[in-house]
């Protein structure tokens, strides 16, 4: 039993029941569905809930990493959806998050899961360059594909224009990324270890302005979050914590441009409706850390003014954010997992945010999560 | 010890035929014949390079053709040092770049810059240079028919 108290400002508190991960790795030797079984049968069984009562699962995972044209058919009934109700998104795991919430919310099931699956499957050595060809297949294949578009490109063409306009120097992007990297390194989930900003600044040339160590730390695995109403939450076993708010919103395409300006849009628009449904007034106050996925040092300062902490003193990325690991659609329950760690040690209240990276900061879905602790 | 089979190799090998639509057939039929073709929002009079069908902002359908010069200004800029599997062959330069008179950038190449040192690149390009089509030789209708941009 545990004394489950949300704060009275939140519209529809959503517990946390459980809450797990396959090993993080640079890539798994595992078929797709045995990762997600994996992180669903210990997120169960850390939430003392079996298969049977799960009313909804929504899978996380994108077709043409997993090689399969309907790659949820063999993840299905590993997400807990054998004869049962399921979906599957295609996109990062935030927005699994966020419909399993909602589920609960519209009081349309007690108990949901939501897991987010991530192994492209390519083998090293040239895995990046199979990645990124994934990525220019995400772009307008009349227009961006054809002059070689692609994330790395994006987050190039992005950088770039913050250092033209005078945003920051190419020797603090190396600082942002060193620090970063420093500050999640030798933790468990950590896919790099500690390095300067000297390492930043000689590692690979990747695109433009951007090297290798100012990129996401590629990871690969499975991720898997047990929610459930406040009713059934206080017959939970070990509630870890309790979502408060979420909100999702997408930016703007290519031609557009606003991914250059106001590259963070999507995530200030998916704050706003996360802030609400929170009833947080005043964010930079209120909220005590923040995992964001802030995919180059550039969008860094963007991000997190978008979501309202610029003032204050909440921590920033404490994991190391996507600069320490970065596990592909699975990334936005990673941000919600590191976010809820830390408010199992420090208390209060977190923010999560996620977008896929496929076509970098161009047409991104953000998702936000709020979260408190228990 | 024999070495464990990890994966198996598959190969997917599928031929698209992409749909243009009306407003980018036209488009793309321009490019043909040295024309870049935009086309303007009736509410918010914002002019689009590549064209849309509607404006997703005021959601109602464009009307007005016009042609835009083959020059512009480059907004923001790259130089892709790695490539990726089956695209262009790394380094290779890319901008955002705006028309003259067009309220939306077009993505595209830029050529006839020295990319053999890093240090260099920004003193030979950056926002606010003046850009132009060069147009390749044989024209097809997409959008390789601009064969890349280059300095003015
Ligand atoms: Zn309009």
């Amino acid at each position: 039993m545990s004394g489950l108290n949300p704060s009275a400002a939140a519209q529809d508190p959503i517990p946390v029941l459980g809450l797990a991960a396959t090993p993080l790795v640079p890539e798994s030797d595992a078929v797709l569905d045995e990762l997600v079984f994996d992180a669903v049968s210990r997120a169960l069984r850390e939430a003392g809930i079996r298969k049977q009562e799960i009313g909804l699962s929504v899978t996380a995972s994108l077709d043409i990493y997993d090689g399969r044209s309907i790659s949820s058919g063999l993840t299905n009934a590993a997400s807990g959806g054998y004869l049962a109700q399921s979906y599957r998104i295609e996109g990062d795991a935030g927005q699994a998050i966020v419909h399993a919430a909602q589920t609960i919310a519209a009081g349309d099931a007690d108990l949901t899961l939501a897991v987010g699956v991530y192994n492209p499957e390519v083998s090293a050595p040239d895995r990046r360059a199979f990645l990124q060809q994934i990525s220019n297949h995400g772009f307008e294949p009349h227009f961006d594909r054809p002059v070689g578009l692609s994330a790395e490109t994006a987050f190039g063409l992005h950088t770039g224009y913050a250092v033209d306009s005078g945003a920051l120097t190419e020797e603090q992007l190396a600082e942002l990324a060193a620090a970063e990297i420093s500050r999640g390194a030798g933790r468990p989930r950590a896919a790099r270890t500690a390095v300067t900003s000297a390492d930043v600044a000689a590692s690979a040339p990747v695109n433009g302005v951007l090297r290798e160590l100012m990129l996401p730390a590629e990871a690969t695995g499975a991720i898997a979050v047990v929610l459930g109403s406040l009713g059934r939450s206080r017959r939970a076993l070990h509630p870890r914590a309790v979502i408060t708010g979420w909100g999702q919103a997408t930016s703007d395409t290519t031609a557009g441009g606003q991914w250059l300006t106001d590259p963070a849009a999507a995530a200030r628009r998916a704050g706003q409706e996360a802030y609400r449904r929170a009833g947080l007034t005043e964010p930079g106050e209120q909220i005590d850390a923040a995992e964001l996925t802030t995919s180059t040092p550039a969008l860094l300062a963007p991000t997190v003014d978008a979501l309202g902490l610029a003032k204050g003193d909440t921590a920033i990325n404490p994991s190391g954010g996507v600069a320490s690991c970065f596990p592909g659609v699975a990334n936005g329950a990673l941000r919600l997992f590191e976010a809820v760690e830390w408010l199992e040690e420090n208390g209060g209240q977190a923010v999560s945010h996620s977008t896929d990276l496929l076509t970098g900061p161009v047409a991104e879905t953000a998702t936000v999560l709020v979260v408190e602790g228990v | 010890m024999s070495t464990p089979i990890t994966t198996q190799r598959v190969h997917w090998d599928l031929n698209y035929d992409v749909h243009l639509g009306a407003t980018w057939g036209r488009f793309m039929q321009g490019l043909t014949e040295q024309k870049i073709l935009a086309n303007k929002c009736p509410e918010c009079s914002r002019v689009f390079v590549p064209p849309q069908a509607y404006c997703e902002s005021c959601f109602v359908k464009t009307d007005e053709w016009l042609e835009l010069p083959p020059e512009g200004v480059v907004e923001a800029f790259t130089v892709a040092w790695l490539g990726f599997r089956g695209g262009p062959k790394p380094p290779y330069a890319i901008a955002g770049i705006r028309l003259d008179g067009a309220s939306t950038l077009l993505m595209h190449y830029v050529g006839g810059l020295d990319l053999g040192n890093p240090n260099t690149i920004r003193e030979q390009i950056g926002p606010g240079t003046r850009v132009r089509a060069v147009w390749a030789e044989e024209r097809t209708g997409q959008i390789l028919d601009i064969a890349h941009f280059e300095k003015i």
